[in-house]
């Protein structure tokens, strides 16, 4: 699967717990999991939009695309904080 | 609002929805479990019945057939109780697969794979069953006249409500191709958070 979530990264950045983050954004602790690990097919605009504000961050900062024959996939912006 | 998330069937279950609807179909899963349990009872007792009094069975289908066939062997009276038993075991296989559809429906398993995958399995069964009847049919007749018999003098051994039959469970089989596709759609949708 070429796009990446770096959700956990986003995680451990702001210090935030998936349970948290689950109560914060409205869905269950399981499908914040299963996304962290990128086992899930999609990801509603709605979801992705609460996550951003839950973690003040841009979907560029939890989604990545990092295509087969590259494996070289862009930065999470805001690295530098 | 909370989402819901992948393989969560069992929690979609549990949402008022389709809990009502388990509710409204409640009663009418357990009367068709009891039907076709009723059925398939019927189908071997009255199978048990006829044939269990070979001369007034012999009569039947010397009429039938306006020849005289109470001289027929013991063996081919046996053949013929062959093929009686088998339908009868399909008249069982029928209600068994029945009993396990509304079995899935009233666990809440309503529209999922397995659903579809029961009734397709109880579509085929039901078409071995009206296939191997027809067939059944002409076969005892043939073993008792000693010949094919296509048009006997008296009766039909081919009815219309053997193609309505066949119309149903043709249709039930597109409804299960329909259900499954659903369900399987409905389960992608629920890997997307």
């Amino acid at each position: 699967m070429p796009i990446v979530v770096n959700l956990d990264v986003m995680l451990a950045r702001r210090k935030t717990r998936s349970k948290e983050l689950a109560e914060r954004i409205g869905i269950t602790e399981q499908n914040v999991s299963l996304l962290k690990s990128g086992k899930v097919k999609g990801i509603r605009f709605d979801t992705l939009a609460r996550i951003c504000a839950a973690l003040d961050c841009q979907p560029g900062d939890v989604l990545a695309y990092r295509s087969e024959e590259n494996d070289v996939s862009p930065a999470p912006r805001g690295q530098a904080e | 609002m909370s989402d819901v998330g992948p393989h969560s069937a069992a929690r979609i279950g549990a949402s008022g929805g389709l809990s009502g609807l388990r509710g409204r179909i409640g009663w009418i899963c357990h009367a068709i479990r009891i039907a076709a349990v009723l059925w398939s009872l019927w189908i071997v007792g009255w199978a048990v019945a006829l044939w269990s009094d070979k001369a007034r069975l012999l009569a039947g289908y010397s009429r039938l057939l306006a020849t005289d066939v109470s001289g027929v062997s013991d063996a081919s009276y046996y053949a013929a109780i062959v093929l009686v038993v088998v339908n009868c075991m399909l008249a069982a296989a029928i209600a068994y697969c029945i009993w396990q559809l509304c079995a899935t429906y009233l666990a809440g398993r309503i529209f999922t794979v397995d659903a579809a995958l029961w009734l397709r399995r109880t579509a085929i069964v039901a078409l071995t069953a009206i296939g191997f009847g027809i067939f059944a049919r002409f076969a005892v007749v043939a073993i008792f006249a000693g010949q094919i018999v296509l048009l006997p003098a008296r009766g039909q051994l081919l009815v219309p409500q053997d193609l309505l039959h066949l119309i149903f469970v043709f249709f039930v089989f597109g409804l299960a191709y329909i259900f499954k596709t659903a369900a399987e759609m409905a389960d992608d949708q629920a890997q997307i958070v």
